[in-house]
Parts: C-alpha cells; sequence; structure tokens
C-alpha cells in the first residue's frame, strides 16, 4: 500500500489518520506537536481546586503570572487560561506579517481544536451550495464523526438550520441562567420566529453525557475552560491517543514541516521538515502526501513547496474567516442568584437569525458566565475596583456573553502569499484581509437586531460593552486552495485532490469555498473522514 | 520594593478590595508576582510613584487613588497592583469565596445599594480631582523643568 504522510495533527489530520489506519494504511503522522501538563485533582470541581491545590494561584494564573490580563494590555482577550497556553506557543522563525488579519496559529499536539468550545453544528444543504458536493455527501459523515466523538443535543427549533444527523446523545443539564433563556424564548415564540426571524435551541456540543470508549460522561466539574480533566469534553488529542493504538500508525513530533519536494512530472516525492532541536533538516520520501496543518500552515507549506521547486511566489487568494461580534448582556431575572459552578462551561444555548438568502444567516452562542477568571471583565466596569467588585458579586449570575458569528465568502483580495522580509530576506507569510464595502452597516444592524432580542429576553446590553473582534479571531481560516468542479491552479477536486499535485490532498479549511457563520470544526472532521473513506 | 513594603502593601489592598487580612500564600504570591521579571513594577516616574505610595498609606487612601485612576490615569502601576491582587484573590481559598458570593437576591435592595455605592464613587473621584491631581500636575511638571534644565550630555 502506498506510504501516506499527513502532516498536523488538528481536529482533520487525526480523524482523517483513523480512517486510513482502520483500512490497513500504512500512516506516518509529522507534527510539532507541542504538549500540555498533566491533568491535576481529576476529581475536583473548580471551586475545590482552589482549596486543594496546593499552588492554586499557579494553576489559574500560572507560574509566570501570564495569566492575569492587567489593564495595559492592549492585545486581544481571548481567556486561555495558562493550562492551555501551550496551545498556543510558537515555534521559532515562524515569520508571519500581516494587514487587516490578526492570526492565531497552534502547534499543539491536537492543534486549534484543543482550544475549542465544543460547538457541533453541520453546514445543511444552501450552505453547501459552493461546494461540488451535496448534503447527502457528507452526511454519513457527520454521523460517523458524532459517533467517534460523541455529540450531545437535541432536535428543537435550531434543527431547521442544522440537519439532524444520527448518533446524537442526550443533551447535557441546562444551568439555571440557561434554562431561564430558553423559557422566555419559548414564551414569545411567534414574536421571535415571525418579527425577529430569530430561532433559539440548545447548542450541540462534543461532549458526552453517557460514557463511551473509556471518557466519562460529563460530571459537572465546572472545569471546561481550564482543561477537562475526565475527557467527557472532545479534543482531538483523544482521536490522537486512538490512532496511536494502532501498529500502523507513526507518529514524528517535534518536527516543523517547511516544504515538499516534486519532481517534473509534478509528482511529489518527499517532504523536508525541520527538527525543533536544531539538528538540520530531515526528509522523508512518501508516496501520497496529506496536508491537514491547517489553512495558514497548509497554505505557508504549499506556497514554500512551489518557491522551492519554481521560484515562484505564488499567491493564494479567497482567505475567510468568520467576523465575530462580542455582545455582551446581564439578564434582569438573574440579579442577586447566586451562580452555580458546577455545570457545564461554554455556550449552552444557540441562536440562528434567517437572513436574506439562506448563505447569510447568522449564528449566536449565548454563555452564560461561570467560572472564567473575573478579573478580566471586573476592570473594565468604570468605577473604582472595590465598586466593581461590589457590583459584579450581585451581577454574576446575570452575566452572559452572545458570541455573534457572521458568514464570509471567497474575494480575491484576502490572500495568503510570502514576501521577503527586509533584514534578512527571509521568506515570510504575508496575509492581507479587508472587509466588505457594507461590513459596518451590516454589523450594525445585526447589533441592533441582537439588542431587540436580548431585550425581549429581559436581558440589557450596557453601553459601551460591545466589542467586534479583528478578523483571525474567530480561528476558523479557509478557502485558499478551494474544492472546485472545473480544475484550475491552486484548487483541489471534489475528493480534496490537488489539481496542481496529484498525490497531494489537502484536508484541512483551505479547501472550503465557502464559509457559513458556523463552527467549522465538525464539518472539517466530517470533511475529512468523506475523502480518506472516498479516496483511498 | 522589599518584602515588608510589600506585604504592608498587600494587606492594605486586601483590606480595601474585600474588608479581610490577607493570608500568608496571597502575601507570598503578591510578593512572588513583584519578583517576576516578565512584569514590570517600577512606577515610571515620580507622579506614578507618589500614587502608589499614598495608595498604600490606608483602605481610605486606596480607594481615592483607585477612583483617581480608574477615571485619569487607567494603566496606571497602582492599578496594575490592585488587579493582581484580586486576581490572586479570586483564585484561592478562602478569599474567592468573598468574590463568588452575593449580597442580597432582592433586587430593589441591590439597586439601592448600587445607586448609593455609584454616588459614593463620584465623591470620592471629586476628592481625587481636588488634592490628587493638582499634586500629580505639579510631580509632573517638577520632573519635565527639571528634565529641561539638566544639562545634555557632551
Amino acid at each position: 500500500m502506498d506510504r501516506v504522510v499527513i502532516v498536523g495533527s488538528g481536529a482533520s489530520g487525526v480523524h482523517f489518520a483513523l480512517s486510513l489506519l482502520r483500512k490497513g494504511y500504512d500512516v506516518t503522522m509529522l507534527d510539532v506537536g507541542r504538549n500540555g501538563t498533566e491533568t491535576v485533582n481529576g476529581r475536583d470541581s473548580f471551586v475545590e481546586l482552589k482549596t486543594n491545590l496546593s499552588d492554586p494561584a499557579a494553576y489559574f494564573l500560572g507560574r509566570d503570572f501570564s495569566g492575569v490580563f492587567f489593564p495595559d494590555l492592549t492585545d486581544e482577550y481571548y481567556g486561555i487560561p495558562p493550562s492551555k497556553s501551550y496551545i498556543f506557543a510558537d515555534v521559532g522563525g515562524e515569520a508571519v506579517k500581516t494587514s487587516g488579519f490578526s492570526p492565531l496559529l497552534s502547534f499543539a499536539q491536537g492543534g486549534l481544536a484543543q482550544a475549542w468550545t465544543g460547538g457541533v453544528y453541520p453546514f445543511n444543504e444552501e450552505e453547501l451550495v459552493d461546494f461540488p458536493f451535496r448534503y447527502h455527501n457528507i452526511e454519513p459523515y457527520y454521523n460517523e464523526v458524532a459517533k467517534r466523538i460523541g455529540v450531545s443535543g437535541v432536535k428543537d427549533d435550531l434543527s431547521r438550520f442544522m440537519p439532524v444527523h444520527e448518533n446524537l446523545l442526550s443533551p447535557l443539564k441546562l444551568d439555571e441562567h440557561s434554562t431561564l433563556l430558553l423559557a422566555e424564548y419559548a414564551k414569545h415564540k411567534s414574536f421571535f420566529n415571525d418579527k425577529l426571524r430569530c430561532y433559539f435551541g440548545q447548542s450541540r456540543i462534543a461532549t458526552l453525557t453517557v460514557g463511551k470508549n473509556g471518557r466519562q460522561a460529563c460530571s459537572y466539574l465546572g472545569r471546561c475552560l481550564w482543561g477537562c480533566p475526565t475527557d467527557a469534553f472532545y479534543t482531538p488529542s483523544i482521536t490522537l491517543r486512538e490512532c496511536m493504538r494502532f501498529s500502523n500508525f507513526r507518529y514524528h513530533k517535534g518536527l516543523h514541516v517547511s516544504h515538499f519536494k516534486f519532481n517534473r512530472r509534478r509528482q511529489i516525492t518527499s517532504i523536508v521538515a525541520m527538527p525543533l532541536n536544531g539538528t538540520g533538516t530531515q526528509e522523508l520520501a512518501l508516496d501520497r502526501l496529506v496536508l491537514a496543518a491547517g489553512t495558514l500552515s497548509s497554505s505557508k507549506i504549499f506556497l514554500q513547496s512551489m518557491y522551492e521547486g519554481t521560484r515562484e511566489i505564488v499567491k493564494l487568494p479567497g482567505l475567510m474567516d468568520n467576523r465575530q461580534v462580542l455582545i455582551p448582556f446581564v439578564n434582569i431575572k438573574m440579579i442577586g442568584r447566586p451562580f452555580d459552578p458546577d455545570t457545564y462551561q461554554y455556550h449552552q444555548v444557540a441562536f440562528g437569525i434567517e437572513g436574506e438568502a439562506p448563505t447569510e444567516y447568522l449564528h449566536g452562542l449565548v454563555t452564560t458566565l461561570k467560572t472564567a477568571l473575573v478579573h478580566p471583565i471586573i476592570q473594565n466596569i468604570p468605577v473604582d475596583l472595590k465598586t466593581s467588585v461590589s457590583l459584579f458579586r450581585n451581577l454574576h449570575a446575570a452575566l452572559g456573553l452572545v458570541n455573534l458569528n457572521f458568514p464570509d465568502t471567497r474575494r480575491e483580495d484576502n490572500a495568503i502569499t510570502l514576501e521577503a522580509e527586509q533584514h534578512n530576506g527571509k521568506l515570510a507569510l504575508f496575509i492581507r484581509y479587508s472587509p466588505t464595502l457594507h461590513e459596518k452597516e451590516r454589523i450594525r444592524n445585526a447589533i441592533r437586531k441582537v439588542k431587540q432580542i436580548l431585550w425581549k429576553l429581559k436581558c440589557i446590553v450596557p453601553p459601551g460593552m460591545i466589542h467586534i473582534r479583528p478578523m483571525g479571531a474567530s480561528v476558523h481560516y479557509s478557502g485558499t486552495i478551494p474544492m472546485s468542479r472545473t480544475p484550475s491552479a491552486y484548487t483541489t477536486s471534489e475528493l480534496c485532490q490537488s489539481h496542481d499535485f496529484k498525490n497531494l490532498y489537502l484536508v484541512d479549511g483551505s479547501t472550503f469555498p465557502f464559509l457559513p457563520a458556523k463552527n467549522i470544526t465538525f464539518t472539517l472532521m466530517a470533511n475529512a473522514v468523506r475523502v480518506a473513506e472516498c479516496a483511498f | 520594593m522589599d518584602g515588608g513594603t510589600l506585604d504592608r502593601e498587600c494587606r492594605v489592598f486586601c483590606r480595601y478590595l474585600i474588608g479581610q487580612e490577607p493570608n500568608e500564600y496571597v502575601k507570598q504570591k503578591y510578593r512572588a508576582a513583584h519578583q517576576t521579571s516578565s512584569l514590570r513594577w517600577d512606577p515610571g516616574d515620580t507622579a506614578e510613584a507618589f500614587l502608589v505610595r499614598v495608595a498604600g498609606i490606608g483602605a481610605w487612601s486606596t480607594k481615592i487613588i483607585d477612583a483617581y485612576t480608574r477615571v485619569f490615569r487607567p494603566f496606571s502601576t497602582v492599578r496594575k497592583k490592585l488587579v493582581l491582587l484580586l486576581a490572586i484573590l479570586e483564585s484561592c481559598a478562602p478569599t474567592h469565596a468573598y468574590v463568588d458570593s452575593v449580597d442580597s437576591n432582592s433586587i430593589s435592595f441591590l439597586f439601592v445599594r448600587f445607586v448609593q455605592k455609584s454616588v459614593t464613587f463620584g465623591l470620592i473621584l471629586l476628592v481625587g480631582i481636588l488634592f490628587i491631581l493638582p499634586a500629580e500636575l505639579i510631580l509632573r511638571s517638577r520632573v519635565t523643568r527639571i528634565t529641561f534644565w539638566l544639562p545634555r550630555n557632551g
């Protein structure tokens, strides 16, 4: 059988690998593979950790206090705790220049989805209109991935936007605030549906509600954000562990892939990687190469390979990402109630707003505030810190956040290319992004609508607190080497086979020709399984 | 800053923020953060140092400086110190219990309390404007004047 080399251990890479391993292929995975620390006190709840750990501040804030969000920090706040900081630790020498885009790269074992919030939202028929396949072509793989990772959820009003796939587990227990929001929605359902064209439901989440394959059901420890100690919450490292049980799987970590080499017939012959320990370069012969390093890293490998092979600097247009707007709110009915830390911590409720066209659908994730660190929030209240603490304590259970996602389309100007650095002449990845002309208006209208929705739910939006995140913050990068019905340069076939190199497959977001307003991770995994099952 | 001064500062700020004495663990973490090289604690100038010194006198002076810096010097060292201490307090027992608890479940009581606290904040801010702002301006103008009269090298 062919020697298959996969680059990257993220959501796409591990599911692609697992399918091939089950089919008997010899699979080699190359990965930088940054690791986190061991789970601490696996049975303790979030609150118990504060008492039982010998140095709780080191766990919650980091030994070097890197988890403290100081007032003079101007970077985008992602709320990544010290236990997950390895996910965004860089590798030396990876220069990235940007314009209008703030990218996040991950070199972690398991990739960016080690820090995802578990939202599982299949694309529907309308959202797949630019893809060279239909919903029924990917549906079996949504079912398969749901079986592998465990997805909890329920058929409700949101299902009109998210097809209901098989292998759905019973939903997670809702927290009091989320229950209240859904009850209020049910009370005014016709107003929401008819006047606002808005539909609420429970989030579909990659978290177990029953034990499965050695993983426990969610025990509501309140530690989701800090790293689930029971593996009830799915991350790709779980599937990587499963891959490692196969004797036909080789996992090489500590390697940063630079480029692939190809011959005159455009057949890829080998792949070149730099060991992180600085011991020169390593070259590995292969028959078929699968890039699953994430859109930005896979594009960089592709661009670098083109440059090494032809001395040509190529531009890959069509970069997409979801614009996200964060809208905090206070639920009047929850003021003065104690908050319950022993619940599932990420979004439990979601809503969809119909657009003029099905592809203009907006998706909102509603997260009620529970066990996140509170000092980054408290310091933003426009009074002194003592008064802020006092206010916050009584509002804690009433606070929530809508993360509103917008769709994106491929446009020529939003591109990835290489550019020589001025100081050393080395080629750096250059990412350029500019929004559409009507974006401001689109965001303004959407915010107005969300405020109406929240008001009807008896929630108010504090003035001056809405935050439009920079492009790149949603980390749903896609579109640079898209699937296409007609073969052309820098595109792939329906089965993600490159039209430039016949033994190259791209199974991450780079092949998506459209980006709906949804978390793409579930579709990334399903698409990777589809390619593994149909093309190999 | 020596350990004794930091301990005293920690005690004053802790009493101010949550009305409790810090335990040895909180004091040790507060000291450790000030010894962490990646975090810069040196007040940038005399005016910054003045704000830190005044804030460390007692809970009332901390309140005045906190209100004043919230509006006029949001990125000051003293605010950074208060945020650090709050982060430590919310991360460990028993102090996290204070941050996680509520005063009352009566919305009207909380509303009255909110109005009362907002008015207090306004009054304290006024005190800060009357006393701290002139002092800070004098210190800053002195620094500017001294810098202006200093002989240039070479």
